[in-house]
């Protein structure tokens, strides 16, 4: 009996212990995506092609979990207007997509056009996945204008692969309590010394009059968090390049990355910087900010100003005001944050299997430079007029079956948008907001999608060690004395200084950053 | 066992550690399920202002469960995957019971080789690309039938099958058979029956995998309105995560995130309870009789 119950013991130990061996999470990577708008330039129209039996085309793409009815009024409107029957195959994470594409590229049954990033585009090339463009681009000649304007972007060793969607503007950084600001009878902080000392003042007065000592200072997602104060130091995250001066730069290197980091460490010490910033998703910071605990936020103005979003944050915090700090002093910048212009959302690639279907061919350069400008780029942003919008004066007006019936229609954005005219039409509400991010704002300029990468190069190695032990710089587990240490690990190991090199004398040939 | 009434006290002791052990298990497994049940009918403000973490809400809402149904693909899922499970079971133990029955018999011409074919295409198999192409070119790719089809036999569970079946007496076979019954009846009157414990054992394995079919799902289903269950929930939960930057769309609330959970978990959850008593008994007899 005994020996029974001790082995009785003995297994619910051990699931117990098996239960407490299954930890772990996995991340979610999250791609950047900022940039700027710009007008798309003058179009040419298309050609009738009725009469003919429809080309069927498939685009396959991320939509983040959005998904349009098959046969929608914008595929039943391409067909109309272009004779091309549209089929979207949609995934919503990134990683889908891949598996998707990588076996569908290998098994020659690759979507007639299909969503990648700069880094795939590399990859695909290689391999001989990709039909090249540039003999085509005389065929959509709005394509070709959005292409002259984002320049190198879509190509390999010089050979465009990729019709590329415009980049969006920049829309994140510090958004600050403006209520706990004006009750404390401080002024918005224009440096950083400023802010810091407002937060902790603010932090310290106990500003939701709880009782309990649980504001946070300054909150984010993961690096996010802290990446306007790097900014205020003239530096950036520790994978990115920067232009500096017209060099290309890893501001690593930079004499300000130390001080940045041991500034960083003794706020994440003294508990201004969330010491959770690393740990948090956008769920788990969310429900912080709905809770009303932080002082400062990196964010986007969608959070605060789309009404669905700030809605539950409204609920439970009614008096809260927020407010985007921008053009922050710091000791080796004034800046409102990092940005890529060069940033795009996504590169349209065709197949080279296509290679020689002229009829199916065609019908994808008419797509593309459907929805590049004119009538196709009003349909898939705004919708149909008369019924979604109405022109007035030359300028769009959104009907209320807009929200309601056409806020599907980015789908099929494909070569993007005028963005500033985009986000006027769908937020009126938020356009000072918009504006005031996008016009006369000095940012440090990234150029990591202008990045390619050489073979010997161990990219996801090289990358996760930068981040890894600036992580420890940053939260102590390293002490700062070793960070030359690291910087000649990073070389020795990974060759970084050879890579920037390489990079820099690549970007200064296209000649990207005269722009 | 009248000793059991007069135990002697250290088997008490251990008696109580073991249920104090197994009741802390218990409330490690129940309350995420039960987070999970509870954030999906609270109130999604309620949530919110209490941190995100509700066991007992303050009123019940289904609000999530509307907006699930109505902006997601979880409706056309749900049908999806109910006809793999429902169809794609039935293909599998069809198949698996006739491949195994002969497979248990000694007699059968060249019994070993088939066997050693089953193993081995056990731990060798076409890998995901040849498998790609086989589905490509039968022109399975983007209809229910890739989720079906490819993965229709399960080679462990034949095995466990044929062992089954290995385990009964010849004797009751040839007597069936001097009473006229052919092989067919044999297989449906005799074996089958006998076979319940590892038959529905085998169902529920082949079930809980067809119910959860999601790799297939990624790699052969293109259309929105041919995705399984979990490919939909997978969406409906990773979308949250990727979206700061993108204007146009909206993240699904955690209690439409819970909702989504609920709907794909519950049913096949609820299917357990009605054939776990056959489940460690399919098993273990099998797996005695080599």
């Amino acid at each position: 009996m005994m020996k029974k119950r001790l082995m009785a013991m003995c297994l619910a130990v051990a699931m117990a212990a098996a239960l407490a061996g299954c930890g772990g999470t996995t991340e979610s990577s999250k791609e950047e995506t900022k940039a700027a708008a710009e007008d798309t330039g003058a179009a040419v129209e298309e050609g009738e092609e009725s009469g003919q039996e429809p080309v069927e085309i498939e685009v396959l793409s991320l939509t983040w979990g959005t998904n349009p009815e098959p046969g929608n009024f914008v595929e039943e409107k391409i067909l109309e207007d272009i004779n091309v029957k549209l089929t979207m195959t949609n995934f919503a994470t990134g990683d889908d997509v891949k598996t998707s594409l990588n076996m569908r590229l290998t098994g020659n049954d690759a979507p007639d056009l299909f969503y990648a990033t700069a880094e795939d585009i590399a990859d695909y090339a290689t391999k001989g996945y990709l039909l090249p463009l540039d003999d085509y681009m005389d065929k959509m000649p709005n394509v070709k204008a959005i292409q002259e304007k984002v320049g190198v972007i879509g190509q390999v060793d010089g050979v465009q692969y990729g019709a590329v969607k415009q980049p969006q503007i920049y829309q994140e950084g510090y958004w600050i309590r403006k209520d706990w600001l004006d009750a404390a009878g401080l002024p918005m902080p224009t440096t950083l010394e400023e802010l810091i000392s407002s937060v902790e003042q603010i932090m310290n007065s106990d500003p939701d009059g709880n009782g309990i000592d649980d504001t946070i200072g300054i909150t984010g997602v993961k690096i996010n968090a802290i990446m306007p104060i790097l900014a205020a130091y003239g530096v950036s995250r520790p994978t990115d390049l920067i232009d500096q001066d017209g060099e290309v730069v890893s501001s690593l290197y930079d004499e300000n990355y130390p001080d940045a980091i041991a500034y960083i460490k003794d706020l994440l010490d003294k508990g201004i910087i969330d010491k959770e910033i690393m740990a948090l998703t956008s769920d788990l910071y969310k429900d912080k900010l709905a809770q009303g605990l932080p002082v400062v936020v990196y964010d986007s103005w969608t959070q605060f100003k789309k009404p669905e979003l700030y809605a539950p944050i409204e609920e439970n915090n009614p008096d809260a005001e927020w407010v985007r700090i921008f053009d922050l002093e710091g000791p080796g910048a004034t800046t409102s944050g990092l940005y890529d212009p060069t940033s795009v959302g996504a590169i349209y690639c065709v197949p080279a299997q296509l290679e020689g279907d002229e009829e199916k061919l065609d019908a994808i350069w008419r797509l593309l430079d459907y929805v590049a400008a004119d009538e196709g780029l009003r349909l898939v942003s705004y919708g149909l007029e008369g019924e979604h919008y109405t022109v007035e004066d030359g300028t769009i007006v959104a009907t209320d079956r807009m929200a309601t019936e056409a806020d599907f229609t980015w789908v099929y954005q494909l070569l993007g948008r005028n963005e500033m005219e985009y986000l006027g039409v769908k937020f009126p509400y938020a356009k000072a907001e918009i504006e005031s991010g996008v016009y006369d704002r000095t940012y440090i300029r990234l150029v990591n999608t202008l990045v390619e990468y050489p073979d010997w190069y161990q990219r996801v190695d090289a990358q996760r060690y930068m981040d890894e032990e600036v992580t420890k710089f940053m939260f102590g587990e390293r002490p700062l004395e070793e960070y030359d240490a690291f910087l000649e690990t990073l070389d020795s190991t990974y060759n970084y200084k050879e890579f920037v090199a390489g990079v820099n004398e690549y970007i200064q040939g296209t000649g990207v950053l005269d722009n | 066992m009248v000793r059991s009434k007069h135990k002697i006290t250290g088997e008490r002791v251990l008696d109580w550690v073991i249920y104090l052990i197994l009741f802390l298990l218990i409330i490690i497994f129940v309350v995420p399920l039960l987070y999970v049940l509870s954030a999906s009918v609270t109130p999604y403000s309620e949530l919110i202002r209490r941190g995100g973490f509700v066991i007992v809400p303050s009123e019940l809402s289904f609000d999530a469960y509307k907006e699930l149904f109505s902006t997601s693909l979880i409706g056309s899922a749900f049908k999806n995957t109910l006809f793999v499970t429902i169809a794609g079971t039935a293909i599998n133990m069809v198949l698996s019971i006739l491949f195994a029955y002969p497979l248990s018999k000694k007699s059968l011409p060249g019994v070993k080789f088939l066997t050693l074919m089953l193993v081995f295409t056990m731990m060798f198999n076409g890998g995901t690309i040849p498998t790609y192409f086989v589905v490509k070119d039968t022109g399975l790719l983007n209809s229910l039938w890739a989720l079906i089809i490819p993965g229709a036999i399960a080679q462990y569970n034949v095995i466990l099958l044929k062992n089954y079946f290995q385990s009964m007496p010849d004797e009751l076979f040839e007597a069936a058979t001097i009473d006229g019954a052919g092989a067919f009846r044999v297989l449906l009157s005799i074996a089958v029956p006998l076979a319940k414990p590892i038959i529905m054992t085998v169902m529920l394995l082949y079930m809980v995998g067809n119910w959860n079919v999601f790799y297939a799902g990624i790699l052969y289903i293109n259309s929105n309105e041919l995705k399984p269950l979990q490919v939909v929930l997978r969406e409906i939960l990773m979308s949250s995560q990727n979206m700061l930057n993108n204007v146009d769309t909206h993240a699904p609330s955690l209690t439409m995130r819970m909702a989504a959970i609920v709907v794909t978990s519950v049913p096949i959850i609820m299917v357990y309870p009605f054939v776990q008593r056959y489940f460690i008994k399919g098993i273990m007899v099998g797996a005695v009789k080599g």
